[in-house]
């Protein structure tokens, strides 16, 4: 099982400079809250955006 | 020599047709080779001679009379000798094995579009017969479901108009969930799936086998890790 949560976003201004046109800007993401895995059934489920994993030496 | 005198029988003795379905004795003369000739006469039509043998239709009478007794029981072999051996293996490794020893874990049935394939039928000689179409087989130990996706969005804009007019913000919750995702790809190496922990999924009735001279069992289930 995998289940993926997150937000979608976007922002734009819309602007009408005459005889220079009309014009937009914006700007849009994605924000992930969670990244939900159970690999075997019976065991915690993770997820992968919060969870400790081990320090790798340098 | 005695022949049943039961049953039909037709002669024909100069010419003139005698039929009779019960045990009298028939309009001709009775001797050792008419016996015969009546013994032998279910098997085809005879000529005149044959019933009556003389002096000039002997040699007809006695090749008949070989006849007849090889189709009858005396000199025809109707014991076989030899023996003949049919055998019902199969090469290792052939889809054939794969089919009289189904291995490499739990098979369920296929799609129906899968089944319309008619490669592979095996064939015993009890009547034994496996399911006429192809059967997928998974080799991780694991049943094989079907991949399930739900998803679900929730959504919202703002777009002011008394001040910063033409500004526009919209954002999108989404939350996907998957079920039966297929993930353990077996542990992929520089070598070959050489093993069937190695092989995710194949159809019973495609050539899957090792190559030729590799195999290291009889059922297949292994192969030498070389290329």
């Amino acid at each position: 099982m995998a289940q993926d949560v997150g937000i979608d976003w976007t922002a734009s201004y819309d602007f009408d400079a005459g005889d220079f046109g009309a014009w937009n800007a914006g700007i849009v993401g994605t924000y992930y809250l969670h990244d939900y895995q159970l690999t075997v059934v019976g065991t915690p489920i993770t997820d992968g955006f919060h969870s400790t994993v081990a320090s790798v030496a340098e | 020599m005695h022949c049943p005198a039961s049953g039909a029988w037709n002669s024909k003795v100069r010419g003139v047709t005698t039929s009779t379905a019960t045990s009298a004795a028939p309009a001709i003369r009775r001797s050792p080779s008419t016996e015969c000739v009546r013994r032998c006469r279910p098997h085809g039509p005879w000529l005149l001679g044959d019933i009556v043998p003389r002096a000039g239709l002997r040699r007809t009478f006695t090749a008949r009379q070989q006849q007849c007794s090889g189709l009858e029981h005396p000199t025809f072999p109707t014991t076989v000798s030899q023996a003949i051996t049919i055998t019902c293996n199969a090469d290792p490794g052939s889809a054939a094995t794969s089919c009289r020893i189904p291995r490499l874990g739990p098979p369920f049935r296929a799609p129906r579009l899968l089944r319309r394939s008619s490669a592979s039928r095996c064939s015993f000689g009890d009547n034994r017969q496996l399911r006429p179409f192809p059967r997928l087989r998974q080799s991780i130990g694991q049943r094989l479901v079907r991949r399930r996706r739900q998803t679900g969005a929730s959504a919202g804009e703002f777009a002011p108009t008394a001040f910063l007019r033409g500004l526009d913000i919209q954002a999108t919750w989404y939350q996907i969930k998957i079920n039966g995702v297929l993930q353990a790809f077996g542990n992929p190496t520089s070598t070959p799936s050489t093993t069937a922990a190695r092989i995710l999924l194949y159809r019973s009735d495609g050539p899957v086998r090792c190559r030729p001279g590799l195999q290291t069992t009889s059922d297949a289930t292994t192969c030498p890790n070389s290329s």
